[in-house]
């Protein structure tokens, strides 16, 4: 065997093995479409592929249900978190790392902590809050804790990539004159534009997924996002799996294809900061 | 509003610099924190020190404390999530780095196919993938039980349904969803390693398993200690699969901190024990961050590590 | 002229004002929360704002666990609960009994002083179940009842020549012909709490009837010799293959009534309610078109000299009025319609189940089978045993030691013991 035949085998050996696995990491997204596929009498058949298949659960969730309306609220909730994430986070990271003020590390190990409070402690307070505010189903009711609960993540991230950034630019920007804000908008923002990236789309998966919080704020039916939607219809269809999970399939679905359009990003994100190591 | 006029002054001496309206920029942060973290847990912490309803609050001291540490289903909840962050931290790693290792180091013009299909459960909502899997698990009529069969295995129950099992197959559905991002961060870790190095260790012999375990674990050692902080912290924070799919039974028997609390407050009640819990979990929240600060140093990054 | 001038403004601003208090009237709104079946509740409404045209209802579905305990208690702390909630008798209205409004007065202003005599016995018991002593106050108002009792699928029983089960040496026998002929025996949903208790109060009910009613008050130990042998019996419906193999993983909802209505299950445990199926929109309602194929028994003697076990039952659902929904009084005429006027009527059509008070017959479109099925679950509700459970806690001791049972990690006087300790606790707290 030459090394270029073996070198072939190898690459066809590692993609075989490959694909074996994700066929099997797979199993539970195809079997989700399968059952979204089957009519009430194969929804329990215990196998991953039924025929013939059937189109008239998505016909009917789609028709009965204000499938529209969740998803535009579920995209207005998460657009703003990200937005209110990336700025607050990479304030008070340029704030931490680039200015270095005095107090801001504690403040920052005080927000480190939250990472790891668990939900359903806030739930309470957070209604009682949100109650207080006037906020229970509004948008806001939901964006303002969401966003609270991620910028701790986003200015982790943020905090190490501008402290990783050569120092002689702000330097220089000090030098120059700048100002503390146009330093922050005009150097290191650019700077760590990968890591901005980054926090933005995990933030976006983070708050598009949540559902706990999601379901005391938003009690009324037209405000509701779309993680509440499966709970909802499990009960409403309890005697119809294939609608059920025509209805799951649709909700998985905006993220995926989302997912798909901006992975490159994502993971350009992530290999930035590798890159500066 | 006065950060951005700011921006249009001339410049400032060095001593503006240390302004205080500097701390402007750690304002919003800060602010959303107190609203929306702080109080809440100051309130939860309030409550935890009282007994009974709205009306009929009455002042308890440390009874709820005293409660919650002898009832055995707390430390049920402990064994679970010592099991949980000791099985799901290093099986995801091991997985994940396979997984990033061969994608990156053999594949080409399917590496952004691998890193995207892989990562997929990450991004499915848990209200999606928990109601999926209650099904690939079911008994009958469940497709785990159907194929297993075929291999030889009997699967005589749901295995989150026997006391013994539960917390294995939802540590295994929280395993599926996560190694995803794993094998991202290492991934991430590879693109990191110079394929010099890689080379010359090569033309020094190393192959195979010696220079996995020589070379590339080490070299990936940042990435690894980024995953095990995400990993700790996601373990306190488990909640949504088991509550969605197990509700913590059957018989306690896969209650994590985040169900049990959830029982407590809203099942069963009992809003003083519910905050009680949650402080204790606060507390032993903050008790890791301090020694993952000091030891690990208080950073996310999939290279280049400490702080 | 000044005068007819004078009266054309008065005109003018009485007709303004008519025509503002017609505005204020056409605004009257009442919110609604429950776990209610949506679309049959959607033709309650639907009924109630047609005979009453100045009234908006607003409604909220939510599953009942874990969404809907999640909301209410959620909106109970921070004071933004709905007008009107739906609720279970006992332990969840206790636990927001301080959020409730007392409805005697509004009711006996309804429908009379007499108005609670009217309710089935049993209904009646669990409406004020778990009240503090000396608070004869109605926190809730029932709307529907139920029967537990045992579905099976006549068609089948025909095919293997079996009868309905008389003894436990029957029923175990009537379940491995089942088994051997390919069908689920009896499905059990053990990964449900609400179908175990509801069979473990069939089981206890016939070694002492109101046995489970005297353990949750502390007349009795949970940890006497009927419940322990009730409990053994539990254990034995897995043991003896009367449940199917698998049951502890299993769901009622939506797998077991499903697999029910297609015709693979021989037995199974639920109550009037499932009757509604055969009123769901096709394709689900084919299954079990007009009932036909379907019948109910009780549960044969599990030991020697029981009887069989008693119509158990009670309260499905009603409806409680909170104090933000105590200010609005469109609420309560909402509240009276749907659990005693043309909402309920509207339920009772689509078979969603029983109602709690004597006078309603199900209209439409009905067969004879269905109706006979119906008068008989009627006939059986004013003697059913109490269903419900005062307190949360012990509700859920019991669901742990009903799985920690059936699993075989707790012995039956551990279990019950587990009860008693809860119980205990309850009984001090109150």
């Amino acid at each position: 065997m030459t090394p270029a035949t073996r070198a072939r085998l190898r690459s066809l050996t590692v993609h075989a093995v490959l694909f074996l696995v994700l066929a099997l990491w797979m199993v539970p997204q195809i079997y989700m479409l399968s059952v979204g596929l089957r009519t009430p009498a194969q929804a329990f058949d215990p196998a991953l592929f039924t025929w013939p298949v059937t189109f008239d659960n998505f016909v009917m969730v789609i028709r009965d249900n204000p499938l529209g309306r969740i998803f535009l609220n579920t995209l207005v909730v998460t657009l703003a978190t990200v937005a209110i994430v990336v700025a607050a986070s990479s304030l008070f990271a340029f704030a931490a790392a680039v200015l270095r003020l005095r107090g801001v590390t504690v403040l920052y190990a005080t927000l480190l902590t939250t990472l790891m409070v668990p939900l359903a402690s806030l739930v309470l307070p957070l209604a009682i809050l949100l109650r207080t505010f006037g906020w229970v189903n509004t948008y806001w009711g939901l964006i303002f804790p969401y966003a609270a609960l991620g910028v701790p993540f986003g200015i982790v991230i943020l905090k190490a990539f501008m402290e990783d950034a050569p120092s002689e630019l702000f330097e220089a920007a000090r030098v120059d004159g700048c100002t503390a804000w146009q330093t922050y908008w005009h150097v290191a923002l650019p700077l760590v534009r990968p890591a901005l990236v980054f926090v933005a789309i995990w933030q976006f998966i983070v708050t598009w997924n949540e559902f706990f919080l999601a379901l005391i704020v938003m009690t009324e039916a037209e405000m509701k996002t779309l993680t509440i939607v499966p709970m909802q219809y499990s009960g409403l269809y309890m005697s119809n799996p294939g609608a059920l999970f025509a209805v799951l399939t649709l909700i998985a679905l905006p993220l995926v294809l989302l997912y798909i359009i901006v992975q490159r990003a994502f993971v350009g994100g992530l290999l930035a900061g590798a890159v500066k190591g | 509003m006065s950060v951005s006029r700011a921006a249009s002054e001339p410049a400032p001496p060095r001593s503006r610099l240390r302004a205080e309206r500097l701390y402007l920029f750690a304002l919003p942060a800060v602010l959303l924190f107190v609203v929306f973290i702080a109080y809440p847990i100051l309130w939860v912490a309030g409550q935890s020190l009282y007994t009974g309803n709205r009306a009929s609050e009455t002042w308890a001291g440390l009874a709820n404390y005293r409660a919650v540490l002898v009832d055995p289903t707390f430390w049920i909840v402990v064994r679970n999530m010592v099991l949980w962050g000791a099985i799901t931290i290093p099986v995801q790693m091991l997985i994940g780095g396979l997984l990033a290792w061969f994608i990156e180091r053999h594949t080409h013009g399917l590496r952004g196919f691998f890193r995207t299909a892989f990562f997929l459960p990450v991004v499915t909502s848990v209200s999606v993938i928990s109601l999926v899997w209650v099904q690939i698990y079911a008994p009958y009529y469940g497709i785990a039980q159907a194929y297993l069969a075929r291999i030889g295995i009997t699967m005589v129950s749901s295995p989150i349904a026997e006391p013994s099992q539960a917390i294995y197959a939802l540590i295994l559905v929280n395993v599926w969803q996560w190694t995803g991002f794993s094998m991202l961060m290492y991934i991430a870790g590879l693109a990191n390693l110079p394929g010099e190095v890689l080379d010359a260790a090569r033309v020094d012999g190393a192959s195979g398993w010696r220079l996995a375990t020589g070379v590339v674990v080490p070299m990936l050692a940042p990435a690894t200690r980024s995953l095990l902080l995400l990993g700790i912290i996601g373990t306190l924070q488990t909640f949504p699969i088991v509550h969605l799919m197990t509700g913590g039974g059957p018989n306690h028997a896969s209650e994590v901190f985040g169900t049990h609390i959830f029982r407590q407050s809203f099942v069963l009640g009992d809003t003083g024990q519910g905050a009680t819990l949650s402080v204790i979990v606060l507390l032993l929240a903050l008790a890791l961050s301090l020694v993952q600060i000091a030891v690990l140093g208080a950073r996310l990054a999939p290279a280049k590590g400490g702080a | 002229m000044k005068r007819p001038l004078a009266s054309a403004a008065s005109l003018v601003a009485a007709s303004m004002l008519a025509i503002s208090v017609a505005e204020a009237a056409d605004q009257q709104e009442v919110t609604v929360w429950s776990w209610f079946h949506q679309p049959t509740m959607e033709k309650s409404i639907e009924a109630f704002e047609a005979a009453h045209p100045g009234i908006d209802v607003k409604f909220t579905y939510y599953n009942y666990s874990p969404e809907y305990i999640t909301a209410l208690k959620a909106a109970s702390a921070s004071g933004s609960l709905p007008d009107v909630i739906g609720l279970q008798p006992g332990s969840l209205t206790q636990q927001y009994r301080e959020d409730l409004a007392p409805v005697n007065a509004l009711a006996a202003k309804e429908w009379g002083d007499d108005w609670a005599e009217k309710i089935f016995p049993v209904n009646r018991k669990q409406m004020l179940m778990g009240n503090p002593a000396g608070d004869a106050n109605a926190y809730m108002v029932p709307q529907e009842s139920q029967v537990l009792a045992i579905w099976y699928n006549t068609k089948i029983f025909a095919d293997l020549g079996l009868s309905v089960p008389t003894t436990y040496g029957e029923l175990k026998a009537a379940a491995n012909a089942l088994t051997e002929g390919g069908y689920i025996p009896m499905f059990q949903g053990a990964a449900d709490g609400w179908q175990n208790e509801n069979v473990f109060l069939m089981l206890a009910n016939q070694f002492s009837p109101g046995i489970t009613d005297r353990a949750q008050t502390g007349e009795v130990p949970w940890t006497s010799p009927e419940l322990v042998e009730a409990m053994t019996a539990w254990k034995a419906l897995f043991d003896d293959g009367i449940f199917q193999k698998g049951a502890l993983g299993a769901h009622a909802y939506p797998t077991g009534a499903q697999l029910l209505a297609q015709g693979r299950v021989g037995m199974m445990a639920l109550g009037s309610w499932w009757m509604q199926e055969s009123k769901f929109p096709p394709p689900l309602s084919e299954f079990v078109d007009g009932m036909a194929g379907f019948d109910f028994f009780y549960l044969p003697p599990v030991r020697e000299g029981n009887p069989p076990s008693p119509p158990v039952g009670g309260i499905d659902i009603g409806y409680g009025l909170t104090k933000n929904g105590a200010d609005n009084p469109a609420a309560w005429t909402f509240l009276a319609e749907l659990t005693n006027g043309v909402g309920l009527q509207q339920a009772l059509n689509a078979l969603n189940d029983l109602p709690a008070v004597p006078g309603y017959q199900p209209e439409g479109d009905i067969t004879d089978h269905t109706r006979a099925l119906y008068d008989r679950f009627m006939a059986d509700l004013p003697k059913a045993e109490n269903q419900r459970f005062a307190s949360p806690a012990v509700a859920e001791a019991l669901d742990n030691g009903l799985a920690g049972v059936a699993a075989g990690s707790l012995d039956p006087e551990a279990a019950l013991a587990q009860v008693q300790a809860a119980t205990d606790k309850a009984l001090a707290a109150n």
